[in-house]
C-alpha cells in the first residue's frame, strides 16, 4: 500500500507552489459528526429536514459513511468521512456548460455559485457523490440567520454546492499573512472540520511541501485514496484503519 | 401585388421601425446605467465631503478601517462629535449631529457604493497594494454629496486585475479571489 505523494504536475505548470490536501486518519475517526456540524456552521449550509433527507436531498458537505464489520455480537462500526476529494483530474469540471466549476491554480475544484445554472451535470459526473443541490430556497430558522458566515455566499435555490476546503479561511489567512509580512506555517490554515475534530483525525496542508504534516502522513504505508483506479487523483488521502483499533 | 411582394414591402416598412426601436432601447439602457452610477442617495444629514477635504482631513481619519479590514466603515457619531463639540457648533446641521450624539443614537447614513453579496471585496489588500481611494471612489473631496462614480461590475474589477504584474495575474484573476 506504500504511496508516495508527488507534487502535482498541474501546479508546477501554473507556477503556484501549493496543492492543498487533507488527510483523514480512519484509526482516529470516531464518527462523532462534529466535523459535519462545524461545516454546516462555517459554510452557511441549510438543513433540509427529515422528509427531504429521505429523498436523498440532504446538503451535508461531509458525509460520515458507516460500515458494519463482523456478525452480531462481535460487531464493529467503521466510519469514513467523505467530503469533496478535490480531484486532480476532476470528472465534474469538463461537464459544466457554463464554467461554474473549474480547476483553481492551487488545485481546488472551485464552484462559483453565482455562475451556476443548476444543470446538475457535475453532481452526476462525480464518482464520490459529494456535490449537493439546492432543491428549494434555503431557509435558516431564527436565530440561525444571526450566525451566517459573512465570508461565504448564502446560496440560492437551483444551484450545486460542495466542500471548498474552506477557501474563505485559506484566503483570509493569506491576506492576513500578507498584511503582517509573515509567512504561513504548516497547519496554520485549518478548515472548520479540521479545527473542530475532537480526536484530530483530520489534517490539512500543502502536499507540494515535502515536510508538511500532510505530506509526511501521505507517505505512510497506511495511505490510500478513494476509487483510486478511476484516475481522478484525489487530494483527500485516507489512512487505513484497523491496525490500532481495539 | 403578389404575396411575396407584399411581404417584401412590409419588411421594408418594419426594418427601419425595428432599428429605431432598438436604438431607443440602447440609448435608454446607457442613460439608465449612467443614472445608477451617478445618483447620490438621500442622506439623513447633508454631509459635505468637500468641506472636510478642504479642511485637509484625510479619508482615513474618518474611515480608518479601510487600512486593516474588509470594510472602510462609516465613522461613529463619537468621531463626528470629537471635533464638532467645539467646531461650528452653532450651525443647524452640526446641531443635528450633536442631537444624535446626546441621544446616543447612530446616524442612519445610507451606503453609496454597494457590492453584490456574492462578491467578497476587502479594502485592506487594495490599500496595501497602493491603490488610492480615488481610483475607485472618484474625487470625493470635490463632491458635496458623495456619489458612486463607477459601476462596480466584474469587468471593471478585471480591467485593473489584468494589468497587474505577470506573476500576480493568475492569482488575481482566479474566480476564488473574489467569489467564495
Amino acid at each position: 500500500m506504500a504511496k508516495v505523494a508527488k507534487p502535482s504536475a498541474e501546479s508546477a505548470a501554473t507556477g503556484t507552489s501549493r496543492r492543498w490536501a487533507m488527510v483523514v486518519d480512519l484509526d482516529r475517526c470516531t464518527g462523532c459528526q462534529a466535523c459535519v456540524v462545524a461545516c454546516h456552521a462555517e459554510n452557511n449550509i441549510p438543513i433540509v429536514g427529515e422528509e427531504q433527507a429521505g429523498y436523498g436531498r440532504w446538503m451535508h458537505w461531509i458525509i460520515i459513511q458507516r460500515y458494519w464489520e463482523g456478525e452480531y455480537p462481535n460487531v464493529k462500526a467503521r466510519f469514513m468521512p467523505v467530503m469533496c476529494q478535490q480531484c486532480t483530474q476532476a470528472p465534474c469540471e469538463p461537464v459544466c456548460p457554463v464554467f461554474a466549476t473549474y480547476h483553481s491554480p492551487e488545485g481546488l475544484n472551485a464552484q462559483i455559485y453565482n455562475r451556476c445554472i443548476g444543470t446538475r451535470y457535475c453532481g452526476n459526473a462525480c464518482p464520490y457523490k459529494v456535490r449537493t443541490f439546492n432543491w428549494f430556497r434555503p431557509e435558516f430558522p431564527e436565530p440561525l440567520p444571526e450566525q451566517l458566515n459573512p465570508d461565504v455566499s448564502v446560496r440560492s435555490r437551483g444551484i450545486i454546492e460542495k466542500c471548498t476546503f474552506c477557501v474563505q479561511r485559506i484566503r483570509r489567512a493569506e491576506l492576513d499573512a500578507a498584511a503582517t509580512g509573515l509567512t504561513l506555517a504548516d497547519g496554520e490554515i485549518q478548515p472548520a472540520c479540521v479545527q473542530t475534530c475532537p480526536p484530530s483525525a483530520l489534517f490539512f496542508g500543502d502536499l507540494n511541501d515535502p515536510d508538511s504534516r500532510v505530506s509526511q502522513l501521505a507517505r505512510s504505508h497506511r495511505s490510500f485514496r478513494l476509487l483510486e483506479d478511476l484516475g481522478t487523483g484525489p487530494a483527500v488521502i485516507y489512512l487505513k484503519g484497523g491496525e490500532t483499533n481495539v | 401585388m403578389s404575396g411575396a411582394g407584399r411581404r417584401r414591402a412590409s419588411i421594408r416598412l418594419m426594418l427601419p421601425l425595428a432599428l429605431a426601436g432598438g436604438a431607443v432601447l440602447v440609448v435608454a439602457a446607457i442613460l439608465l446605467s449612467q443614472r445608477t452610477a451617478e445618483s447620490a442617495p438621500a442622506q439623513p444629514i447633508a454631509f459635505s465631503h468637500r468641506t472636510h477635504a478642504e479642511a485637509e482631513i484625510q479619508c482615513l481619519f474618518c474611515h480608518p478601517n479601510a487600512l486593516r479590514s474588509d470594510v472602510a466603515g462609516m465613522p461613529s457619531v463619537e468621531r463626528c462629535a470629537g471635533c464638532h463639540r467645539t467646531i461650528a457648533t452653532t450651525r443647524r446641521r452640526i446641531q443635528t449631529v450633536l442631537g444624535y450624539w446626546e441621544r446616543g443614537e447612530p446616524i442612519p447614513w445610507q451606503p453609496i457604493n454597494k457590492m453584490a453579496d456574492f462578491v467578497f471585496f476587502s479594502h485592506q489588500p487594495h490599500l496595501a497594494a497602493g491603490v488610492g481611494c480615488e481610483t475607485c471612489h472618484g474625487d470625493v473631496g470635490k463632491m458635496n454629496a458623495a456619489r458612486q462614480v463607477v459601476n462596480m461590475d466584474m469587468g471593471w474589477c478585471l480591467n485593473c486585475h489584468l494589468k497587474q504584474p505577470e506573476t500576480a495575474v493568475a492569482r488575481l484573476t482566479d474566480c476564488l479571489a473574489c467569489h467564495k
